[in-house]
């Protein structure tokens, strides 16, 4: 008789490490605080290996985990240090040498900027790989909330970058771009 | 227009609308990747390598024969 955990759950988890690094960063903003979260998730879900099914997809059952320590523990201290993100993001988000810096930090701050769970649905859906049923399922929310705050995400998101678009335009052609936005 | 799956936010029309939406969509879909692609290449801090290993000895401690557990470490 053996209480270990299954074998090879230490290795599957370290394999989905990166993932877990990218949501969370995703999810917190910032590096350390996504580490943190990282971090919790993996204790957690050791403690909880049993409630893992053998053959479903460990990474959604990873995301679940975090995505909801996330929002009963993190969510408000991330409010907390809004502030800041941009600059962090900055600091601490690996920047590919071909990538236009201001560019990036321009999407990174517009992402951040996103309610949570659509920015949430927007990354399980955009960037995670995941389809709007296993987003679902990793929400704990119906298939067409997932279909909506994706929308909206996009929405505000082309919304937003079309202002930036536009004032890159007004500040070439006119030397003093209105800045009657609220 | 790129929306493919809703038609119910095509209602609220914006000067985004005009043009510029798909390229935007584009540009989004691609940056949003980028910026997940890029921090999931990062390497793994070692303090998670730690924590899986901690993770592992105290589990292999609470279950019984401490001195198998290390000597399974080492």
């Amino acid at each position: 008789m053996s209480h270990n955990k299954a074998p090879g759950l230490k290795e599957q988890l370290l394999a989905e490490i990166p993932s877990l690094r990218a949501f969370a960063l995703s999810l917190a903003g910032i590096a350390d605080r996504a580490d943190d979260l990282v971090q919790d998730t993996l204790v957690k879900a050791w403690a909880n290996a049993d409630s893992f099914t053998h053959g479903t997809n460990m990474r959604a059952w990873l995301f679940t985990i975090m995505r909801n320590t996330f929002f009963s523990q993190y969510r408000k201290a991330r409010r907390e240090v809004q502030d800041v993100d941009g600059e962090a993001a900055s600091r601490l988000v690996a920047m590919p040498d071909q990538m236009s810096h201001l560019d990036f930090i321009d999407f990174r701050a517009e992402l951040d900027l996103l309610p949570a769970d659509q920015r949430e649905a927007l990354v399980l859906i955009g960037a995670s790989g995941f389809s709007y049923e296993e987003a679902a399922e990793i929400c704990g929310v119906a298939v067409g909330t997932i279909k909506s705050r994706v929308n909206r995400a996009r929405r505000r998101l082309i919304e937003r970058l079309a202002l930036q678009t536009e004032d890159v335009a007004e500040t070439v052609e006119a030397p003093q771009p209105e800045q009657s936005k609220s | 227009m790129a929306m493919t799956d809703d038609s119910k936010d095509n209602s609220e029309k914006s000067s985004a609308d005009i043009g510029l939406e798909p390229l935007l969509q584009a540009h989004i879909g691609r940056k949003l990747r980028e910026f997940y692609d890029s921090a999931v290449r990062e390497p793994v801090p070692d303090r998670f390598k730690l924590l899986l290993d901690q993770l592992e000895n105290d589990e292999l401690e609470s279950v019984g024969d401490k001195a198998e557990g290390k000597a399974e470490q080492a």
